[in-house]
C-alpha cells in the first residue's frame, strides 16, 4: 500500500552520478600532502610501466670486469658484485613491489571487508568468532608471523604476499566491522530494507559504499606497509628469489659491503620514496575523506 | 573498584586469548605442507626412514595432531615453553636468556623517542606552521616510513665503518669479560659489578640500534603530542590561563602539557609495543642477541616452540603495556575510572 506512494527514483544522468566523486577529487588536488603523494606514486606508476623502455641496461646483464663501481657517468647508481646496474636494477624493481603491493592490498581487502560484513552485518555468535580469530592474529607480531608462513610456503614472491595478505586482513575486517555496525541502524538502511531490498542488497549497495572512505585511506597506507613488509621479507632471505631485482633483496646485498655504500642506498632510496608517496596520499585523503576531521576543522 | 580486583579481572580475560593464539599458531604449522625435520636433518638422514621414525617418536611429531596440541598446552599451563627441534634446547631458557637483551634496547629505543618525540611534538605545536613545525612533521613522517633494515645500514656505513665513531654490531665488545648477570640488562649488569669498562662497551653499542629501532616509536610520539597539543591550545581553560598574564612557558608546560598528556601515554604505549615487533630487523642488522633474531631464526626453520614461545611473550607485553597505560589513564586523570 505504502509503495504506491513512493516516487520513482529519480534517473540521474553520468555527470549528476559522479559528481561527488569530481568534489573529492577537486579538493584532494587541492590538498598538498595528496597531490605530492599523488604525483611521487604516479612517477613510479611510470616508472613500473616504462622501465624496460627506460633503464640504460639490462637488470640481469652482468659485466664481470665492471663489478663493484661507484657511481659514474655509465653507471648512475654504481654496479653491484655481479657488475650489473644498480639504477637499471632499481627502475625494473618497481615492476616488483609495486604490482606485489597491490595484489596484497586487494586480496587484504576483500578478505577484511567479507569477514569484516559478516561479522558486523549478522552479529552474534559468528561475529564473536570471527573477531577472537582476528584477535588471534593480531596478537601475533606482524613481521615474525609473515616470516614464519613464508619460510613454510618456501621462499618466493607470491608466498612473501600471501603471507602479508595472512598477516594484514585482521584490521579491514575490524575496521569494516565498526563501520557496519554503525551504519547498520542508519535511516536510510532501515529505509531500504522497509522497501524490500535484501540483508545481503542492502549490505553491498547502502552499507558498504559509505565505508569506502575509511578503506580508501588504510588501502593507500597499507600499500606502503606492504612494500615495506615485502622488502624486509626479501631482506632476511625469504622473498624475491636471488637474480630477481627486488629492491629488499637488493639492500641485502649490500649488507655486509660497507664501503660499497651504493650497493644498499638506493635500492633503500627507492622503498623510502615509494612509501612516502604512499603516505603522503594516505593522509591526505584522510583530510579530505574523514567527515570526523572535517568537522573539527571547518 | 579495587586496583587489585580490576587486575585479576583483566588476567582472567587474557588466558583465553592466548589459548586462542596457541591454537592457532599450532594449526597453522599443522596445515603447513612442510616438515619442520627437513630444516633439522641432514638429506641422507632424511633418507634413512629409521632416523626419521626416531625422530618423530622424539619429538611426538607421529601423535595425531589434537593430543600433540593438548600435550603442549597442558606444560604451557605448568610454565614449561617445550624445546627447540633445531636447537633442543628448552625453549624457556632461551627466552630469559635472549628476552632482556630486547628489553634493554626496547627501553633505550623509548627513551630515545620520548626524549626527542614530546618535546618535538610540543614545539611544533607552539610554533604551528613555522618551519620548526614543518620540520618536526618531516621528521615524523621519515621515520614512519623508512625500512628500519636499511636506516641500520646507513647509520652502521656512517657512523662505525666511515666516521668510526661508534662501535659495530653485537652486544658488547667480544673481548671483555662480562659480569655475572644480575637483571640481565648488560648496562645495569655492568653497573652493578662496579664494571666500568663493560658499561662504557655496552652503552656505546646501545646507541645505534636504540636510535634505529627508536625512530618509529618517535614519529608516533611526536604527531600524537603534536595534535594532542594543538587541540588543548584551543580550549578555554588555556585563554584563561594566558589571560591571567602567566608566562608562556608556564600555560604549555603547566596547563597544556598535562592535559595533552592522556592521549600521548597511549602512543608511548603502543610505539613500545610495536618496538617489541620492530625489534626483529633491528636485531637481525644489528647482530643483537634478542628474541628478535631468535624468531627469525626459528621462523625459518620451522621451529613450532620457541615461535609459540616468542609470541606468547610479546603478546604478554602487549597485556601488560596496555594495562600500564589504562592505570596511568587514572593518575593523570581522575575523571577516568577503572572499571
Amino acid at each position: 500500500m505504502a509503495v504506491d506512494v513512493l516516487l520513482p527514483a529519480p534517473r540521474l544522468s553520468w555527470a549528476e552520478r559522479f559528481r561527488p566523486a569530481l568534489t573529492t577529487l577537486r579538493r584532494l588536488l587541492r590538498n598538498r600532502s595528496a597531490t605530492v603523494g599523488l604525483a611521487i606514486v604516479l612517477a613510479w606508476m611510470l616508472v613500473a610501466l616504462l622501465a624496460p623502455a627506460i633503464a640504460p641496461y639490462s637488470p640481469s646483464a652482468q659485466q664481470l670486469r665492471m663489478r663493484l663501481r661507484p657511481p659514474s657517468e655509465q653507471h648512475l647508481f654504481g654496479t653491484d658484485e655481479l657488475g650489473r646496474d644498480i639504477f637499471s636494477r632499481v627502475l625494473h624493481g618497481a615492476r616488483i613491489s609495486l604490482p606485489i603491493a597491490l595484489v596484497v592490498v586487494i586480496a587484504t581487502s576483500s578478505v577484511g571487508i567479507l569477514v569484516g560484513a559478516v561479522a558486523g552485518y549478522v552479529g552474534g555468535i559468528v561475529d564473536e568468532v570471527l573477531m577472537r580469530v582476528a584477535d588471534a592474529v593480531l596478537a601475533f607480531p606482524s613481521l615474525i608471523l609473515a616470516i614464519a608462513i613464508t619460510a613454510a610456503l618456501g621462499p618466493g614472491l607470491l608466498n612473501a604476499a600471501l603471507a602479508i595478505t595472512l598477516v594484514l586482513w585482521p584490521e579491514y575486517a575490524r575496521l569494516v566491522r565498526s563501520q557496519v555496525i554503525a551504519l547498520r541502524e542508519m535511516e536510510f538502511v532501515t529505509a531500504a530494507l522497509a522497501v524490500g531490498a535484501s540483508p545481503v542488497r542492502a549490505l553491498f549497495t547502502h552499507i558498504l559504499p559509505n565505508a569506502l572512505p575509511l578503506m580508501l585511506v588504510k588501502v593507500s597506507l597499507d600499500m606502503g606497509n606492504a612494500i615495506l613488509l615485502a622488502a624486509s621479507l626479501s631482506f632476511v632471505g625469504l622473498g624475491a628469489i636471488p637474480p630477481t631485482p627486488e629492491w629488499g633483496a637488493m639492500i641485502a646485498a649490500g649488507r655486509h659491503k660497507f664501503f660499497e655504500w651504493w650497493l644498499a642506498t638506493f635500492p633503500g632510496l627507492a622503498v623510502f620514496s615509494v612509501v612516502i608517496g604512499f603516505n603522503f596520499l594516505g593522509d591526505g585523503l584522510r583530510d579530505v575523506l574523514d567527515p570526523r576531521l572535517n568537522r573539527r576543522a571547518g | 573498584m579495587g586496583l587489585l580486583a580490576y587486575l585479576i579481572r583483566r588476567v582472567l580475560i587474557t588466558i583465553p586469548l592466548l589459548l586462542l593464539v596457541t591454537l592457532f599458531g599450532f594449526t597453522l604449522t599443522y596445515l603447513i605442507p612442510a616438515d619442520p625435520l627437513a630444516m633439522v636433518l641432514s638429506e641422507r638422514a632424511m633418507a634413512n626412514p629409521q632416523i626419521v621414525q626416531a625422530y618423530r617418536e622424539r619429538w611426538g611429531l607421529d601423535k595425531p595432531p589434537h593430543e600433540r596440541y593438548l600435550n603442549y598446552v597442558s606444560r604451557l599451563l605448568q610454565g614449561d615453553f617445550g624445546e627447540s627441534i633445531a636447537t633442543q634446547e628448552p625453549v624457556g631458557r632461551d627466552l630469559m636468556r635472549y628476552f632482556p637483551a630486547t628489553m634493554e634496547l626496547a627501553v633505550a629505543a623509548t627513551l630515545f623517542a620520548v626524549v626527542v618525540g614530546v618535546p618535538l611534538g610540543v614545539i611544533a605545536a607552539t610554533q604551528r606552521e613555522r618551519w620548526v613545525d614543518h620540520l618536526a612533521r618531516f621528521i615524523s613522517l621519515v621515520g614512519v616510513c623508512v625500512p628500519v633494515f636499511w636506516l641500520g645500514l646507513l647509520m652502521l656505513a656512517l657512523f662505525y665503518y666511515r666516521l668510526q665513531w661508534l662501535p659495530g654490531p653485537g652486544r658488547v665488545n667480544p673481548r671483555l669479560i662480562l659480569p655475572p648477570t644480575v637483571t640481565g640488562f648488560l648496562t645495569l649488569d655492568s653497573l652493578i659489578a662496579g664494571n666500568l669498562e663493560v658499561l662504557s662497551s655496552a652503552l656505546q653499542h646501545l646507541i645505534l640500534p636504540a636510535l634505529v629501532l627508536g625512530a618509529y616509536s618517535m614519529s608516533l610520539i611526536t604527531r600524537i603530542v603534536r595534535s594532542a597539543m594543538l587541540e588543548v591550545l584551543q580550549q578555554d581553560y588555556i585563554r584563561v590561563a594566558r589571560a591571567k598574564g602567566l608566562t608562556e612557558r608556564l600555560v604549555i608546560m603547566r596547563h597544556a602539557l598535562r592535559n595533552a598528556a592522556l592521549p600521548s601515554i597511549t602512543s608511548i604505549g603502543l610505539a613500545f609495543g610495536n618496538l617489541m615487533a620492530g625489534a626483529v630487523m633491528t636485531e637481525t642488522v644489528f647482530a643483537w642477541p634478542g628474541i628478535g633474531r631468535y624468531a627469525v631464526d626459528a621462523a625459518t626453520k620451522l621451529d613450532f616452540a620457541p615461535i609459540m614461545g616468542v609470541t606468547l611473550v610479546v603478546a604478554g607485553m602487549y597485556i601488560v603495556i596496555n594495562f600500564v597505560v589504562d592505570v596511568s589513564y587514572a593518575i593523570f586523570n581522575p575523571r577516568v575510572r577503572l572499571s
